[in-house]
């Protein structure tokens, strides 16, 4: 009699003990589908107009003269901005001369408004001019991409 | 013969039972319509978009990691809409890969891939959940 209500009890303890030896839980899973972003030019930055043996001219992204984009957008959403390292602009003898130094406002990332929208400001350094640098118009273009 | 089995089972049944707990979320983070599928890698420690979980039990105990075979679903917070993951991948991988260390801990990581957003893909918050299952070995 004994041995059989141990028996028993061991059967159950064992059963118990296997029940533990898995155990399973869920874990979330999330993803956001958004507005895809758009980027177009509102104006070009522009270093004026200089002589020959001018200093390295350096234009805030704040400044009149800095270059300004549309972001467009999902609202009210985060997103990061990526600035070239430098670019050269060429004159019609092709010539170069070096911008760089570029920066941004906002700097970093950006924020879109409710409406989805942000203007970005990017300035950026033109280089010293040499004292024989050939006279003329140099332009260029420079890349930024926005991503969420 | 009897009381032999006895204290065996008593000694197994002190052995601590296999746990396991969500740390985080696998986040996929921000896609637009049009993308292409996005993997997350589980990597080999706590990352923004990885998942992650605690396995705790018997120090130094081999474990078994099974994950969702198929694909699950997530569902858009506000509507019908459905966005794919499947490809679950975890470190250490799926299978008879998990030990616990000397405190009885593991924490495993977990990647996945989302589908490819369709142009029509209805924009918003995709939320769904996978489960995870451990075993001792």
């Amino acid at each position: 009699m004994f041995n059989s209500v141990m028996h028993g009890l061991l059967f159950i303890f064992c059963f118990l003990y296997l029940e533990v030896e898995a155990a399973t839980t869920s874990g979330g899973a999330s993803a956001y589908i958004a507005t895809a972003l758009t980027v177009s030019t509102l104006n070009n930055i522009d270093f004026g107009t200089a002589p020959q043996g001018d200093p390295a001219k350096l234009i805030a992204p704040t400044s009149l003269a800095a270059a300004a984009f549309s972001v467009l957008g999902e609202s009210n959403m985060p997103y990061t901005i990526s600035l070239p390292a430098f670019v050269d602009i060429t004159n019609a003898s092709g010539k170069t001369i070096r911008v760089d130094t570029f920066s941004s406002f906002p700097s970093g990332s950006g924020m879109l408004d409710a409406n989805g929208a942000q203007t970005l400001k990017v300035g950026a350094r033109r280089a010293a001019l040499a004292l024989n640098q050939s006279v003329g118009i140099y332009s260029g273009s420079f890349t930024i991409t926005v991503v969420y | 013969m009897v009381m032999l089995l006895w204290i065996i089972g008593i000694a197994k049944a002190a052995a601590v039972a296999v746990s396991i707990t969500s740390v985080s979320d696998l986040d996929f983070g921000v896609g637009v319509q049009g993308d292409p599928p996005k993997t997350v890698l589980p990597g080999t420690s706590e990352t923004t978009e990885n998942g992650s979980f605690l396995v705790t039990g018997d120090p130094n105990k081999a474990y078994s990691i099974a994950l969702p075979n198929g694909s699950i679903n997530l569902s858009v917070t506000t509507g019908n809409a459905k966005l794919k993951v499947n490809n679950f991948t975890s470190f250490p991988s799926e299978g008879a890969h998990g030990v616990l260390d000397s405190s009885g801990k593991q924490t495993i990581y977990i990647g996945a891939t989302r589908a490819a957003v369709p142009n029509t893909q209805k924009k918003g918050k995709y939320i769904g959940s996978y489960v995870v299952t451990v075993r001792y070995q």
